[in-house]
């Protein structure tokens, strides 16, 4: 996890986003814990607080839930609505490139041919 | 054993040991002192001898009696840093009064062996003039540190000095000529003050614990 | 939530100073900054709390029941630490560590030792210990720390403990803090004192503002950098917003000022930007405000 403590983003906004996209891409699975609040501010450097903040984001996102006494679990995930959202990312994704290629007066045959080459590296 | 313990808390590790033990050294030196001027005759040796037991043993005693009574005061006075360690600890009220009453105890028995080294070996009529000034001064010690005013230490230290210079030299050489019970009407006078001065701290203790400005 | 410390009414009285009355509250399994200019009652409130001194009026209640200070009981599980010369200045830390152990059921001595080694003091086998008043105001506040984090508590109460440290040695004392509420587990929590909460920003989780013996204002930090916003803008659009902040300052090329977040639109609106305020500059603008408001 990397956390910056002077970037624009706030740090619980940080630590949800990274814990979101390791969720999102199964690299913690559902059931896992999340480390203890107290534990990752200690290692972050962090305060409690904001630890505690980022756990509560992702809560209301649904991604995880508390357990009495135990800690932020993984909620199963959907896998549809996890591709949907990847989906919806890649869509917005390829519009900022179309905005930009229009700026940049770029054809539609050069921007597939872009994507192509991106793709074959 | 709870004396001994609040001792360490409100002293430090070995400090009012060490206090002691100076106490101790010095009654021994002062033994010396008068098993030396029994051996020899001679006059010179004899003044220097006498001179030199009223401040071994007479003086310092007292003045270890004094500086340890001011230090269990010292912790707990809000004038000096560091009080608040000893305001700050569970039961600190009753360590205060433990130290105080440990520390005139020490002053007790080092002038009680100041007495007996002097009543036994050597001028007893002397040795009832510095335990006179003996309890005089521990009694305005323990009125001084109970006291709100900063200038009573002082003044009482002051006191201290003067006594203990005072009357081995108005005592001089006619010492001995003094009749026994003047020696006995001042060591009752002493007592009587030591005991009331130290009634009045003992029962002020709580109140000299909480004063706060 | 459950709190550690609820303070009502309370009020202490001098001659030329008055604290309170206070009420607040101190959440538990947190670290809570008090925060404050000079003079403005840190340290009286802390050692009210630790009972150091008495109060005038007004009540603090303990972990949930506890409301008398004098019993020991209630002290063992207090830490406390006071800003310089905690100790009796002339002792050793072989005095400190003696004195503690008789003077409390639950202080590792060998904690003690090894906190100090760590801290790079004397410690109680040391050769030629120096005495307190011999020692640099960063020593003293070294040993008392380490006295304090080697005895088992459930609260600590440290005024000003990062002031005198220089930034490495803070920076470990807030990892300390850090490691202390990871330890309990959400049953410990920490009361520090500072009146420069920069050093400190990563370490406070709550945090109170007082200013002339009053609290002006308390809350979890991320609470409270929703609630307040910075606003900088251009000079010339000073006179349009500093209605509606609550401090503010300007020179002839900018302006900068704290205000609710509820405003926010009507800055943007008037051309100015808005940011999500640090912990020290929200103390500035609040403390600022304060001393307008006096």
């Amino acid at each position: 996890m990397i956390i910056l403590q002077n970037s624009d983003v706030p740090i619980y906004k940080q630590i949800a986003a990274q814990f979101k996209d390791d969720i999102m891409s199964g690299i913690i699975a559902e059931g896992e814990y999340l480390p203890s609040i107290r534990g990752l501010a200690k290692d972050l450097k962090i305060s409690v607080i904001t630890t505690m903040k980022a756990y509560e984001q992702l809560t209301e996102e649904g991604l995880i839930s508390s357990v009495q006494g135990k800690g932020y679990i993984v909620n199963p995930q959907d896998r549809e609505m996890v591709r949907e959202q990847h989906l919806r990312l890649l869509e917005q994704h390829l519009q900022n490139a179309l905005e930009s290629a229009k700026l940049a007066g770029v054809s539609r045959d050069e921007l597939i041919k872009m994507i192509d080459v991106l793709c074959d590296n | 054993m709870k004396m001994l313990d609040s001792c360490k808390v409100m002293y430090g590790k070995n400090n009012f040991a060490k206090l002691f033990f100076a106490g101790i050294v010095s009654t021994a030196i002062m033994l010396i002192g008068v098993v030396i001027r029994n051996l020899v005759q001679n006059e010179a040796a004899h003044d220097f001898i006498d001179g030199f037991c009223t401040s071994f043993g007479g003086a310092v005693n007292i003045f270890i009696s004094v500086l340890a009574i001011a230090g269990a005061f010292g912790a707990v006075k809000r004038i000096n840093p560091g009080y608040k360690y000893c305001h700050s600890i569970a039961g600190g009220r009753e360590h205060f009064k433990r130290a105080l009453i440990s520390a005139n105890l020490m002053g007790l028995v080092l002038t009680a062996l100041y007495a007996a080294v002097g009543a036994v070996f050597y001028n007893s009529i002397f040795m009832t003039y510095m335990v006179f000034a003996a309890l005089f001064v521990m009694g305005l010690g323990d009125l001084a540190g109970g006291s709100k005013h900063q200038w009573a230490q002082i003044v009482s230290f002051m006191v201290v000095g003067f006594v203990c210079g005072f009357i081995p030299g108005f005592l001089g050489e006619d010492a001995e000529d003094l009749p026994l019970w003047i020696g006995a009407a001042l060591i009752g006078a002493g007592a009587v003050f030591y005991i009331i001065c130290l009634m009045i701290t003992l029962i002020r203790a709580d109140r000299i614990w909480a004063r706060e400005e | 939530m459950e709190n550690i410390l609820s303070v009502k009414g309370l009020t202490k009285k001098y001659s030329k100073f008055t604290l309170g009355g206070l009420d607040f509250e101190i959440p538990k399994g947190f670290a809570t900054a008090l925060i404050g200019a000079n003079g403005a009652g840190k340290t009286t409130l802390i050692d009210l709390l630790c009972g150091v001194i008495h109060s005038d009026g007004g009540e603090v209640t303990y972990f949930g029941k506890e409301r008398d200070i004098d019993r020991e009981e209630l002290r063992e599980r207090i830490g406390y630490c006071a800003a310089q010369g905690f100790f009796p200045q002339g002792w050793r830390a072989r005095d400190i560590a003696e004195s503690m152990s008789v003077a409390y059921r639950k202080f590792d001595r060998e904690k003690f030792n090894k906190l100090c080694s760590e801290m790079d003091v004397d410690n109680e086998f040391a050769k030629k210990q120096r005495q307190m008043y011999k020692q640099s105001d960063g020593n003293r506040m070294r040993t008392a720390l380490a006295a304090v984090f080697a005895r088992e508590t459930e609260l600590l109460i440290l005024d000003e403990p990062g002031s005198s440290l220089d930034p490495l040695m803070r920076d470990r004392l807030c990892d300390r803090l850090r490691e202390y509420l990871d330890d309990g587990d959400g049953e410990k929590s920490i009361i520090f004192s500072t009146h420069n909460i920069a050093d400190m920003e990563n370490a406070a989780d709550h945090a109170v503002f007082m200013d002339k013996g009053q609290i002006i204002e308390s809350g979890f930090v991320e609470d409270l950098k929703d609630k307040y916003v910075i606003v900088r803008g251009d000079a010339k659009d000073y006179d349009n917003s500093k209605a509606l902040m609550l401090s503010h300052s300007v020179n002839k090329t900018v302006f900068e000022g704290l205000a609710l977040s509820c405003h926010r639109s009507r800055f943007e609106a008037e051309g100015a930007a808005c940011e999500r305020p640090t912990l020290q500059q929200l103390s500035v603008g609040l403390l600022r405000y304060a001393e307008e408001k006096r």
